[in-house]
């Protein structure tokens, strides 16, 4: 009892300039770490080389202004001390931790994945059916922009209970793997000759990482030859350009070539 | 006629019959209602008299209730008009009330009109702040008066040459301005046309080229720059024109020494000569051309030239004589980046790599496309030999321009700007440099300034060196670290027009059509883009080809390594 009405006293000596300066903190916290989220991203987006790199800054310095924050409001504007502190956990932490939690879970599941980086901000990512990049890491969840350019919140828990997949490794390359199917009489040599070609003229190819060209038989209604094609992009935001403008190059020059094939869909299987 | 009588008397007949039937009709009906009338008489007797009490007793109630508040109302005039305060002030409340339910209950329609005029307000807020507004705003106004204060500057200059007060154009800023000062002070007006023209005429003479002007602009103004100042230099500075063409002197003797000594020693092999643009490879093969008389030069960058030795290049060996020197310039204007587009450089690859007896091919690359054609066929199975110009740096441009100056008979000092002159008076007095060092410490600085911004781009570095030039007194030219900046349109430049640059970088130069075929976008998509890249100074167009602006080639190198494009 006596605890208790040690911090309720507490609570009723907080004045009102202290609740103004608090709000006024809590403000000031707000847009400095959007200022620097803002900065961080311009800069990155300026020097795309180093994009992973500079986005990684973010969460960190986020975390560490809001603690700064936390600390000063805590020890600077409250001078809660010591044992009030610790007073206050052991009678209303217990309380509090039941109510919250699944923000705690979500809070721990943040920190670890600032700190044990399984991926970071400009990642490309799949964790259950969703796949895209990382464009926020925050205590409570992980943004991701995915392919129909919609942002999917996913709570910071479901990374630590469930596995996830990273695609690029915290590397700007990318390898894009471009299916396409033929006829099965289709002459092998002179289509791995166009595919080479068109991962060649792509504007998003990365010639620098070797190209895997693979053929094998599939049996949908008809016996097709399926290739594959695997090439690196030098920015994984171009995975689906890439793809489409591999797929469009081939078409093109096998339409330029007059490059005819049986009408298989009606052969006497 | 006897059917419709029959019919008519029917028809009276039947008119007769109903109206008697109507007729008794009505006659009982008036007995039936007094019947009934009389039947209810009592009932409504009551209901009558009760009416007519009820009435008597409101109207009686009402006039007492009326008389007794026109009695309190003039007892208590104040109570009244309180009242009415209250009343009015209450529907007062009740209308706010009913607006703010009616508010919180559309409020979202509310915010969004005052978030689209919010909205509103901060772009044109935004768009002020921009300093491209102003720019925007400044370039337009240039624009306008630009034409007439040349043509004035075209008779200030004249008019004053007459009078043969300009007699060379380094003398202006000394001689003129003094003559002028002293002329116009008597006229507010004229005073004030004086500093127009002469901020308009530094402006002419030392920044134009590098500003972000539309390209009739820029022909117009850098043209007539070039002119006014060029022209006006003795001709001692010739040696500054036409650097990167033919007959260059200025080729640094250890590229010559290389060259020749690759040439020399053997009949037969293949050199590769690679660099970025405007750093001399032309000038190197037309160097070989010159020594070496068996020298067959092909100017690729020239369509003509290049049909003839596309025409010729299935059956080479047959058409060329024994011992020569086959010199092919700009081996990137064969290629083009789709499909069947390496035809051409896999054929001048395998003539190459064939070595023929007697032939030493030399081949000059432009450096992007070495590296690209590298990565799919490397150029160690194809060429003997491979020469990238070494050692291109600062200091390299301080030899060379040094060599070029002290050639012509002159000297020349850095005049430094204030942050210079603090730099350097630091530097004295921690002793890093001592007195004697200050004019090639200034040198040495004024050399990485411009290597920075023009790096391996020698045509560059000319056009800055003259530019750079304050004034020219007894054979010693006094230089000034040029206001060089970089264009900044570069850096935010969209991915799309990032690939058309890129695109032109790598082959050289391109048409619109070649373009869209090559990035697989609608002509006339690409021709938007590329008249957006035109105007922004960053490609220029001659004879329907597109390349890369050779002022902002190195901003544009750098903008590919920072996007990933090239490595660094």
């Amino acid at each position: 009892m006596k605890d208790n009405s040690q911090i309720l006293d507490y609570f009723n000596k907080i004045g009102s300039n202290k609740i103004i300066l608090i709000v006024l903190v809590i403000i000031a916290i707000f847009f400095l770490t959007k200022i620097v989220r803002k900065f961080l991203n311009k800069l990155s987006e300026r020097y795309i080389v180093k994009r992973i790199l500079i986005k990684n800054f973010a969460p960190i310095i986020s975390l560490t202004i809001n603690l700064a924050g936390l600390f000063f409001i805590v020890f600077g504007v409250l001078k809660v001390s010591k044992d009030a502190l610790l007073t206050f956990g052991i009678s209303a932490g217990v309380a509090i931790g039941f109510a919250i939690q699944n923000l705690l879970a979500n809070v721990f599941g943040g920190l670890v994945i600032i700190f044990t980086r399984p991926f970071n901000i400009g990642d490309k990512i799949e964790v259950g059916s969703y796949y895209g990049e990382v464009i926020d890491i925050n205590l409570l969840k992980v943004k991701i922009l995915n392919s129909d350019d919609s942002i999917v919140n996913i709570p910071a828990k479901s990374f630590i209970e469930s596995s996830t997949l990273n695609a690029n490794g915290g590397e700007l390359f990318f390898q894009v793997t471009t299916t396409l199917y033929f006829p099965n009489n289709v002459d092998l040599q002179r289509i791995k000759e166009i595919a080479y070609e068109a991962v060649y003229s792509s504007p998003y190819s990365l010639l620098d990482k070797p190209i895997y060209i693979s053929f094998s038989d599939e049996f949908r209604e008809f016996l097709l030859t399926r290739m594959i094609i695997k090439a690196y992009v030098y920015d994984h935001r171009y995975e689906y350009g890439f793809r489409t403008d591999i797929y469009e190059r081939i078409k093109k020059c096998l339409s330029d070539n007059n490059f005819v094939f049986p009408n298989f869909y009606k052969y006497p299987f | 006629m006897k059917i419709y009588d029959t019919f008519v008397g029917t028809i009276e007949n039947l008119k007769i019959l109903i109206s008697d039937k109507i007729a008794f009709l009505s006659d009982i009906t008036i007995p039936i209602v007094f019947i009934v009338l009389y039947n209810f008489s009592g009932f409504i007797e009551s209901l009558k008299s009760e009416i007519i009490s009820k009435v008597s007793y409101f109207i009686t109630n009402f006039s007492n209730v009326s008389i007794s508040l026109v009695n309190f109302f003039q007892t208590n005039k104040i109570l009244l008009s309180t009242a009415i305060i209250v009343v009015l002030v209450s529907i007062a409340v009740l209308t706010v009330i009913s607006y703010l339910i009616n508010f919180f209950k559309h409020g979202i329609n509310y915010f969004k009109k005052i978030k689209l005029f919010a909205d509103d307000v901060k772009k044109r807020l935004k768009v002020l702040i921009k300093p491209q507004f102003y720019k925007e705003l400044k370039r337009k106004f240039e624009k306008k008066i630009s034409f007439f204060v040349v043509k004035f500057l075209d008779y200030f200059w004249d008019h004053f040459r007459k009078f043969e007060i300009i007699g060379d154009p380094h003398k202006f800023n000394s001689t003129l301005n003094k003559k002028v000062d002293e002329f116009t002070k008597r006229f507010v007006l004229l005073s004030k046309i004086r500093t127009f023209i002469k901020r308009r005429f530094q402006l002419l003479n030392e920044t134009l080229l590098l500003k972000d002007l539309t390209k009739k602009q820029e022909e117009h103004t850098t043209e007539r720059q070039k002119l006014l100042f060029i022209e006006s230099l003795p001709e001692a500075f010739s040696v500054f024109k036409n650097v990167s063409f033919a007959e260059n002197p200025f080729l640094p003797q250890p590229w010559i020494d290389e060259i020749d000594k690759h040439l020399s020693a053997k009949s037969k092999g293949s050199l590769v000569i690679s660099g970025h643009s405007g750093i001399g490879k032309t000038s190197l093969l037309r160097y070989i051309e010159k020594k070496y008389p068996q020298t067959s030069y092909y100017d690729l960058t020239d369509p003509l030239k290049r049909e003839e030795f596309i025409s010729q290049i299935d059956n080479f060996e047959v058409s060329v004589d024994k011992s020569k020197i086959i010199a092919l310039d700009g081996l990137e204007r064969l290629f083009k980046r789709k499909n069947g587009g390496f035809d051409l450089i896999r054929k001048t690859f395998s003539l190459i790599g064939s070595r023929p007896d007697n032939i030493f091919w030399v081949v000059s690359e432009n450096k992007l496309f070495y590296d690209f054609i590298n990565k799919i066929i490397p150029s160690e199975g194809i060429f003997t030999s491979s020469f990238s110009f070494p050692n291109f740096n600062s200091d390299f441009l301080y030899k060379y321009f040094d060599n070029k100056i002290t050639s012509i008979g002159y000297n020349y000092k850095v005049i430094p700007d204030k942050k210079t002159i603090a730099d350097v008076r630091k530097k004295i007095n921690r002793k890093i440099i001592s007195e004697n060092e200050i004019l090639n410490y200034l040198k040495s600085i004024y050399f990485q300034k411009i290597y920075n911004f023009g790096k391996e781009n020698i045509f560059y570095h000319n056009e800055i060196f003259l530019k750079s030039i304050k004034r020219v007194v007894d054979k010693t030219i006094f230089i000034e670290i040029p206001p060089t900046s970089q264009n900044k349109d570069i850096a935010n430049i969209r991915q799309s027009y990032v690939f058309i640059l890129f695109t032109i970088a790598l082959h050289g130069a391109l048409k619109f059509e070649d373009i869209s075929e090559i990035l697989l976008i609608p002509p006339k998509t690409a021709e938007y883009q590329l008249l957006f890249l035109e105007n922004k100074n960053l490609i220029v167009k001659k004879d329907e080809y597109y390349s890369l602006n050779s002022y902002n080639y190195p901003g544009v190198v750098k903008m590919f390594q920072d996007r990933n494009l090239l490595s660094r």
